[in-house]
């Protein structure tokens, strides 16, 4: 008996062209094709989905990276806590 | 051509399969208990004290190569085994290289390893502890890996190749090429320049060895038991490229805020955000590939479970590790145990519950194996409640003591507040291993699967092509792509978060390094250093002060690149349980550093820090050539930036007060938390931690102490003593245990019958002993500045601001003080000694100091990062 998973991976057929990303890209198309489609394009949904998280990922990378600078941080007031402790009356 | 089923069979290695199942569950339930012995250690610190294999350091050393090499590793080398041949349509390339392997990567590289690190042979880099023989051990066996899994890729001739495989082959190749950044670039290159490397591995390790087999086999195991296709191979290309993009560009986030190029910092900080936004992608793919069967399959399948638990966690702790890259953030909860959630989170959340899934399905496939699904079942609860409530505990933890980190408290503050967490994170650690025990037992009990023979046919498409045209078809498919990208991506983070910080520091040091800076180190500090690495100081106290005001204000000026230039390896660390010791030179005396080591609750009752005592010869008193090693490096860890830039000294403020009760009884309670492990429950200098410092711990009880002296050492500490500086304490705590102190301080008068003479007759006297024997250091009117005194250090007593009671000047005039200047005068008649005392007394006006109004509350630091 053989235990096999034919089917299991589904990435058997269909032709690369070429590697690298756009090599990749054209294999995800075939991929995900509808039966009797060679090739697919993607949707306009899942374009859209693809877009929005990179747009957003460098929205939000620009607004990390612009909060802190060296020049920021090392301007700020020194704290307080180094000063010697004082009267009762600062409780 | 034969019929499909007639074809050739790739067969699964199933005797390969098991044999790294069963090492994975050794592996884990050994590395699990390494971690649960670490774990106790922090609410029991004398638990396995007695040798310096069981040591805090090693342990935790043991326990994270283990879950990374032992069971990690063990469990995807099981999976690749399983699912290469379905991927290639490929046996492996050989069962014997398959089981040299085994042996080597198992025998030698992690038993081996654990042994050594036991040992104390190892490498103070996180992530990277096994010493360089076992690395390049592993080195090798990753070098093989691809020779057993790539070629069957080679081999398959399949134009294309499913996203599994994808992973596996990247996973792989840029694990070849990034292992040797952290394991070997930092012996070479030192300090910061070798942090950069280290930060490289230390995320490559997760992101680029355990995420990319974690996420082949959720592809894998989902569209196995839903017999569905993914839901978009399009998502999965996408994410698999920006993963092998933006991952090694983390690397850096480890040492933000350090002296590394700001720039190398920033890029960390975009790709982890990055590195978030394409495992929101992801994790749509795979959720959406689980879809609306959701409910059939996670439900029913219980390896579906563990990874559809892993894709979730995937997703939580990606989140959480960008939002901790971001630099305001980071300020915060670096160092904190909120890192440490975060890590078992990854490790266990993520990428066990991805091995668990792909090990249960590989093995409900394997023939004549027993498995039992209920145990896997309840493993599996075990292991979601004991996660659940380790990552809440943890996380809660780092939140706790992040924040007491930027207030005016004694570190010590934060280390009490955490002993509840830790004590509970042991009840968690116990639940897990519960859940890991179950799990294996999965594997061995329950009802036998059928006889049969695991295997996929071959197609021979790519057999048959010519030579030439099968060359030309490798360099234009997938697995040449995926090759490509791994090398491609290696180089580019290589070069932008490892040789461009590199060259940086190098001009950044030539450029700032003090003509005269004293930064080499002497034969005895150097082995000072290697014992601190092999004992795994720096996991709990890191050696750089980063500039966040918080930072600078309790440790001193912040890391520089050029005070690295002699740290081979760089042991920055990433944690701090006790604080950092960049600035320690000068801090506190050699002999508290070595009662410290021997017995830390000697001196500091409520530390967790481990016991030493195998440096020592029975007694702190009695060092051997390590202790003294030890601490002369201690001694060196800021010593240059402190000998050019001098701490400025400090202006004494002292107002007079009238303390309540209320006052007395705070202060009492802040005198028994931080001070009495020296100076004794009662004050009186009489504990074991005490005496053994020299000078000896002061007998506050036994003297009347000005307010402006207490004030003062408080504030300063006492230069030459173990006395450190308070000025941690808030403001309120702060006056309270001045305030106790002074309360406490006696000088009883003499009894009339107990005198030797009349006042006149014993006062004449006195100031003859005095000035016979004393002045040389007392100087001529007692103010501590004689020839001898000025010399010493600590300074010889100012008797104007310091009043003895007559027994406790009888027992330092008879006995001296061991570790200062004040020898024993056991000459001296009673009656002497009773005159001179009468003597120093009447000097005693309590009015030395500045007294001087000062108006600005002190007050803690919230809101100024």
């Amino acid at each position: 008996m053989v235990i096999a998973e034919d089917g299991v991976c589904d990435a058997r057929s269909g032709a690369l062209g070429i590697g690298g990303f756009y090599g990749s890209l054209q294999w995800a198309r075939t991929r995900d094709a509808m039966p009797g489609q060679a090739h697919h394009a993607f949707s306009v949904k899942q374009r859209a989905y693809v877009a929005i998280l990179l747009v957003l990922g460098a929205v939000i990378a620009f607004l990390a990276v612009r909060t802190w600078s060296p020049a920021s941080a090392l301007s700020q007031p020194a704290p307080a806590a180094n000063a010697t402790p004082t009267a009762r009356s600062a409780r | 051509m034969a019929a499909p089923s007639e074809q050739v069979r790739a067969p699964v290695a199933s005797g390969l399969v098991k044999a790294h199942t069963y090492a994975a569950f050794v592996g884990l339930v050994l590395s699990a208990l390494f971690g649960l012995a670490v774990s106790v250690k922090f609410h029991v610190p004398e638990f396995l004290t007695n040798h310096a294999a069981l040591t805090w350091g090693r342990l935790r050393y043991d326990h994270t190569q283990g879950i990374l090499y032992a069971w990690l590793g063990n469990a995807f080398l099981a999976f690749i085994y399983f699912s290469v041949p379905y991927l290639t349509r490929r046996p492996v390339t050989s069962e014997r290289l398959g089981w040299w392997m085994f042996f080597v990567y198992n025998f030698v590289a992690v038993l081996g390893g654990w042994t050594l690190v036991l040992s104390g042979v190892l490498q103070p880099l996180e992530w990277a502890e096994f010493p360089l023989v076992i690395a390049a051990i592993l080195e090798l066996c990753f070098v093989l890996m691809i020779v057993q899994f790539a070629i069957p890729f080679l081999r398959c001739g399949a134009s294309d190749l499913y996203v599994s495989g994808w992973y596996l082959l990247g996973g792989i190749t840029f694990t070849t090429l990034a292992y040797p950044l952290g394991n070997i670039v930092p012996h070479e290159l030192p300090g910061a320049m070798g942090a950069a490397f280290s930060g490289l591995w230390i995320h490559d390790a997760v992101g680029i060895f355990i995420t990319p087999l974690a996420v082949a086999v959720e592809y894998f195991v989902i569209t196995a038991v839903t017999r569905k296709p993914i839901y978009s191979h399009f998502y999965s290309m996408v994410g698999f490229w920006l993963l092998f993009l933006v991952y090694p560009l983390n690397g850096i986030h480890h040492y933000i805020y350090s002296s590394l190029p700001m720039m190398a910092q920033h890029v960390s900080e975009a790709a982890s955000i990055y590195q978030g936004i394409d495992v929101i992608l992801v994790v749509t793919n795979l959720l959406l590939s689980i879809g609306l069967v959701a409910e059939l399959f996670v439900l029913g399948d219980v390896p579906l479970r563990f990874v559809w638990t892993s894709i979730v966690l995937y997703l939580v702790v990606s989140i959480q590790g960008s939002v901790q890259a971001v630099m305001s953030f980071n300020s915060f909860i670096h160092f904190s145990d909120w890192v440490i959630g975060h890590s078992h989170l990854a490790m266990i959340g993520f990428a066990s519950f991805a091995a668990m899934g792909g090990l249960g399905h590989l093995w409900q496939r394997m023939p004549r194996v027993r498995h039992n699904r209920r145990a896997m079942a309840w493993s599996y609860w075990l292991l979601v409640i004991g996660l659940g409530l380790m990552v809440v505990d943890l996380t809660g933890a780092g939140l706790v003591q992040a924040t007491l980190w930027r207030r005016r408290l004694p570190w010590i503050d934060s280390v009490r507040a955490s002993r509840p967490y830790w004590a509970f994170r042991t009840v968690d650690g116990v639940v897990l291993l519960a859940g890991f025990i179950v799990f294996g037992l999965s594997f061995v009990t329950g009802p036998r699967n059928p006889e049969g023979l695991l295997g996929v046919a071959v197609d021979s498409k790519a057999q048959h092509l010519p030579s030439r045209e099968r060359s030309q078809y490798w360099f234009t498919t997938a697995y040449a792509a995926t090759f490509g990208a791994g090398v491609l991506f290696f180089f580019l983070s290589f070069l932008a978060l490892g040789v461009y910080p590199a060259i940086r520091l190098h001009q950044a040091i030539r450029r700032d390094t003090p003509p005269h800076a004293d930064i080499a180190l002497t034969a005895s500090e150097q082995r000072g250093a290697h014992l601190y690495a092999i004992d795994g100081c720096a996991y709990c106290h890191s050696l750089q002060v980063r500039f966040t005001p918080a930072d600078e204000w309790r440790f001193g000026p912040p890391t520089q690149a050029w005070e690295t230039q002699n740290e081979y390896p760089q042991m920055w660390g990433t944690r701090r349980v006790g604080p950092d010791l960049a600035r320690e030179s000068g801090k506190r005396p050699s002999d508290w550093q070595l009662v410290h080591l021997y017995d830390p609750r000697y001196i500091v009752p409520d530390s967790v820090m481990p016991s030493y005592p195998w440096l020592f010869h029975g007694s702190p008193d009695r060092p051997n050539q390590d202790a003294i090693d030890l601490v002369a490096y201690l001694n060196t860890l800021g010593r240059a930036e402190s000998e050019i830039h001098p701490p400025e000294k400090k202006v004494i403020y002292v107002l007079p007060v009238n303390p309540s009760a209320d006052d007395l009884d705070e202060g009492r309670e802040v005198f028994r938390a931080n001070c009495s492990g020296c100076h004794g429950k009662n004050a009186d200098g009489h504990s074991i931690g005490g005496r053994s410092l020299r000078p000896v711990a002061f007998n506050l009880a036994g003297f009347k102490l000005s307010y402006a002296l207490i004030w003062r050492s408080l504030e300063a500490g006492v230069p030459g003593s173990s006395m450190p500086s308070w000025i941690c304490l808030p403001s309120a705590e702060f006056q309270a245990v001045a305030d106790y102190v002074a309360s406490i301080s006696k000088a009883g008068a003499l009894a009339e019958r107990q005198r030797y003479a009349p006042d006149p007759a014993l006062m004449q006297a006195g100031r003859r002993v005095f000035q016979t024997h004393c002045v040389r250091c007392h100087g001529e009117d007692g103010l501590g500045d004689g020839a001898d005194g000025l010399r010493m250090v600590p300074r010889a007593a100012n008797f104007h601001e310091i009043e003895p009671s007559y027994a406790v000047a009888a027992q330092v005039i008879q006995n001296g003080v061991p570790g200062s200047g004040m020898p024993a005068w056991p000459l001296l008649t009673p009656s002497e000694i009773q005159a001179v005392t009468y003597y120093i007394r009447s000097l005693y006006d309590g009015k030395s100091g500045e007294y001087t109004e000062r108006p600005a509350p002190a007050m803690p630091m919230e809101g100024t990062q």
